[in-house]
């Protein structure tokens, strides 16, 4: 409220239009960060992170480090069809 | 209130489909906008995805999203990974989209903008998108098993056996043909065949930093991967400007089909980090990217098709390639209509990603629509050059003449006035010697596509940097089917031989990588090398055979639905993948008749093989070229044979599906579904 008042007449964000701007902000980030996640899932770079989530609730063997991972997840996708004409 | 409104949107939107096809089909004489293209094509995808799709969800499929899918099921982080259907269309859609629908509608624009278009809409609303839609779900019922298994279980011995050996053809027929498309779009220009070359070292270094320095970092990768690509279609134009390098990278059909088998055999060699991951990324997101950048300039530049509706070549008298409307055009455009590969996909990694089993109608049906708008926009890329230089560009020599004065006379007396300066203007402005004779399909469309981003970005400045982007992005995805195709085949082969002598089926032992990468590299590389020889420029022989066998491989997967349906109960509505089983039965063994008997030496493999034979005892084929001529008459025979076999399979096929249909019939047999047992789901709604 305090910064509102320095600002010239006319310009004053009244408390409503301060929350809608705040709401709006917050629906971008978390848009974008949902866009992001969904890019990095796409594209295979969150492959590590998911097999992590599920690995840990596994008990018994220790997971796969993030190396033998990668190796072992592209020996198993492109050892079938994958791509098409 | 809410239904009346959305009556209303369905009607407008049904009406301006039927408005925009009407316009496109009852069309002549003056030119037409791609606009009409796409609101013919998005109305009707729209209006399928929404009523079609949606009755075969709920009375054949009778999907639930109560049921838990393989995915939750078997949830692993590796292949089973519950995905967002969003996500998910994507990956598939990545999956599924490859050079078919862009290089198929270029050649079949020959017709006129109309056969082809009109297949596209249609055979991928009734056909293409059906099959991929009822395979996905039959694999999600049955734990994510794959197309030969299943055919395996449901039909029989025999169409399992069958579904392999047509998985094995085709990948043998499809690389060859992908490669003949390189070779052509690179044949003598050093800045394309620079560009490409560039890509391998990126790839290697994407690989190696994935691999050692930032582990699994694809996104990070493929974004320096990306500069550098764009950084050498740059640098390219340098390497065309100097003589002693251009000198280098000019290279023949020959040449370039010896280094891209070198290159597939080193591709699935190598260990899959190394290269052939790393360039599937890269490949990935430019395809995605220029695919989106397509759409956008067709809808900013609205572009004029010059193109007629239909062409004086519906007679079968092409010079891209022979042969009549039907069966020709449903043979050329199968990737973008209906596509037996799709099948593949559809039951390989997608159903075991999936989340519910709803989102297979977004997921199987939906993607297939996206992949016939990408078809749609490349035959608009196509027709929208001037009639005259897409002849010029995809005719072969033997036809057309190799210089730009014979071209132009040919073509104009066809009705499509060319003047020899057209072509040369056209080649300098992108950067190259000549565009002539490149059949295929490639250069046409980055022509076709430069023109469109050059009126969008850059203006003709611009245009031979855009030509180049063209032809590198649809290059670096050819490749990128090559050498995963390659390494597929490698591993079809040593299963195939391990039953045989069990080493060779150890898919790491060296000797065996070697012996069977060599084997399959060998096989698509000797079509490929016939076609690179053949005067009448190899996709007139290549692509009709690829088109037969994908159509083989949908006949498959559609005998397999069929079946399905019929083990569920769903005799009323049989004709759902029936009609298109039995239109593409009918498409390819007309084909495959034609290619093997035709009377007409273009179009008959069997009676060009005849006249071939004619000439050298006629003594009217010079001494030196005697060996060659002999070559070319094998080639021939080599190839009516395969196309015999191809039919042969369908038949056999044909047959055991018949008997198993009439056992179910008469009630002799048991209608024995494999699906796995129904389980809950664990996850709530919102999931």
């Amino acid at each position: 409220m305090r910064r509102a008042e320095k600002l010239p007449t006319g310009m004053q964000r009244n408390p409503s239009s301060h929350f809608v701007f705040r709401v709006s902000i917050v629906a971008i980030s978390r848009l974008a960060g949902a866009a992001w996640q969904s890019l990095r899932e796409w594209s295979g770079d969150a492959a590590y992170d998911r097999y992590l989530l599920i690995a840990g609730t596994r008990p018994g063997a220790a997971p796969l480090s993030r190396s033998d991972f990668y190796v072992e997840h592209l020996q198993r996708r492109y050892s079938r069809p994958s791509r098409c004409c | 209130m809410k239904r009346l409104l959305s009556i209303v949107l369905w009607f407008v939107i049904s009406v301006a489909g039927a408005a925009a096809l009407g316009a496109i089909a009852l069309h002549r004489g003056e030119r037409i906008n791609a606009t009409w293209f796409v609101l013919a094509a998005g109305c009707c995808y729209l209006v399928a995805y929404r009523f079609y799709s949606a009755f075969i969800a709920a009375h054949i499929l009778a999907l639930d999203d109560s049921r838990a899918t393989p995915a939750e099921r078997f949830d692993d982080g590796r292949d089973f990974v519950p995905t967002n259907k969003w996500v998910l269309l994507g990956h598939h859609f990545a999956a599924i989209a490859g050079p078919g629908p862009l290089v198929g509608p270029t050649l079949a624009a020959q017709f006129g903008y109309l056969p082809g278009t009109l297949w596209l809409i249609a055979g991928s609303v009734l056909g293409g998108c059906v099959q991929d839609f009822v395979i996905l779900f039959c694999s999600i019922r049955r734990d994510g098993k794959s197309l030969g298994q299943m055919a395996r279980e449901e039909v029989g011995r025999w169409g399992g056996f069958l579904a392999q050996l047509a998985i094995l053809a085709i990948m043998v027929i499809l690389l060859a043909v992908i490669a003949l498309v390189v070779v052509n779009a690179l044949k003598s220009s050093p800045w394309a065949t620079f560009t490409l070359a560039m890509t391998i070292p990126i790839a290697l270094l994407m690989g190696i930093y994935l691999r050692y320095w930032r582990v699994g970092r694809v996104l990070e990768a493929s974004l320096f991967g990306f500069a550098l690509v764009l950084f050498v279609v740059v640098a390219g134009q340098w390497v065309a400007d100097s003589p002693s390098w251009a000198r280098v990278f000019s290279l023949g059909g020959t040449t370039l089909a010896g280094a891209i088998i070198v290159y597939g055999f080193a591709a699935s060699a190598l260990p899959v980090w190394l290269l052939l991951a790393p360039r599937d990324y890269l490949s990935a997101f430019i395809k995605v990217g220029a695919i989106l950048a397509l759409a956008g300039g067709i809808l900013l530049v609205r572009p004029d098709v010059q193109m007629p509706a239909l062409t004086r070549f519906i007679d079968g008298t092409g010079p891209v390639f022979a042969g009549k409307i039907f069966p020709f055009c449903f043979i050329t455009i199968a990737c973008g209509a209906v596509s037996g590969f799709h099948s593949l996909v559809s039951s390989g990694t997608t159903p075991k990603m999936i989340l519910r089993e709803g989102h297979a109608r977004l997921i199987g049906y939906g993607a297939m629509l996206m992949e016939s708008f990408v078809g749609v926009m490349a035959m608009v890329a196509a027709c929208s050059m001037p009639p005259g230089v897409y002849f010029a560009i995809n005719s072969p020599a033997a036809i057309v003449g190799s210089t730009a004065e014979a071209a132009s006379v040919t073509i104009t007396a066809w009705g499509f006035p060319l003047l020899p300066g057209t072509m040369h203007e056209l080649a300098r402005s992108v950067g190259e010697q000549t565009l002539l004779n490149r059949a295929g399909g490639a250069p046409s469309l980055a022509v076709g596509m430069a023109q469109i981003f050059s009126s969008t970005i850059g203006g003709p400045r611009l245009m031979s940097i855009w030509y180049h982007f063209a032809i590198m992005f649809e290059a670096l995805f050819i490749l990128t089917v090559l050498d995963a195709g390659t390494r597929v085949g490698r591993f079809m082969i040593q299963d195939l031989s391990g039953h045989f002598w069990k080493p060779f089926g150890r898919t790491g032992w060296m000797p065996g990588i070697l012996l069977s990468s060599g084997l399959i590299v060998g096989l698509w590389g000797y079509f490929l090398y016939q076609g690179v020889l053949d005067p009448l420029g190899g996709i007139n022989s290549l692509w009709p055979l690829f088109g037969i066998a994908n159509q083989l491989l949908a006949a498959v997967a559609l005998v397999v639905a069929t079946t399905i349906l019929m083990k569920m109960g769903r005799w009323r509505w049989l004709w759902v993948t029936l009609a298109p089983m039995a239109a593409l039965v009918a498409v390819t063994m007309t084909a495959a008749w034609q290619k093997i008997f035709s009377a007409d030496p273009r179009l008959g493999f069997l009676s060009y093989a005849s006249s071939l034979a004619a000439q050298i005892a006629s003594g009217a084929v010079p001494a030196a070229k005697i060996a060659q001529t002999q070559r070319l008459i094998f080639n021939q025979r080599l190839d009516a044979t395969v196309t015999a076999v191809l039919a042969l399979m369908i038949l056999a096929l044909l047959a055991d599906a018949l008997r198993h249909w009439y056992a179910l019939i008469v009630h002799r047999r048991e209608p024995l579904l494999h699906e796995s047992p129904y389980v809950a789901t664990q996850w709530a709604d919102g999931d």
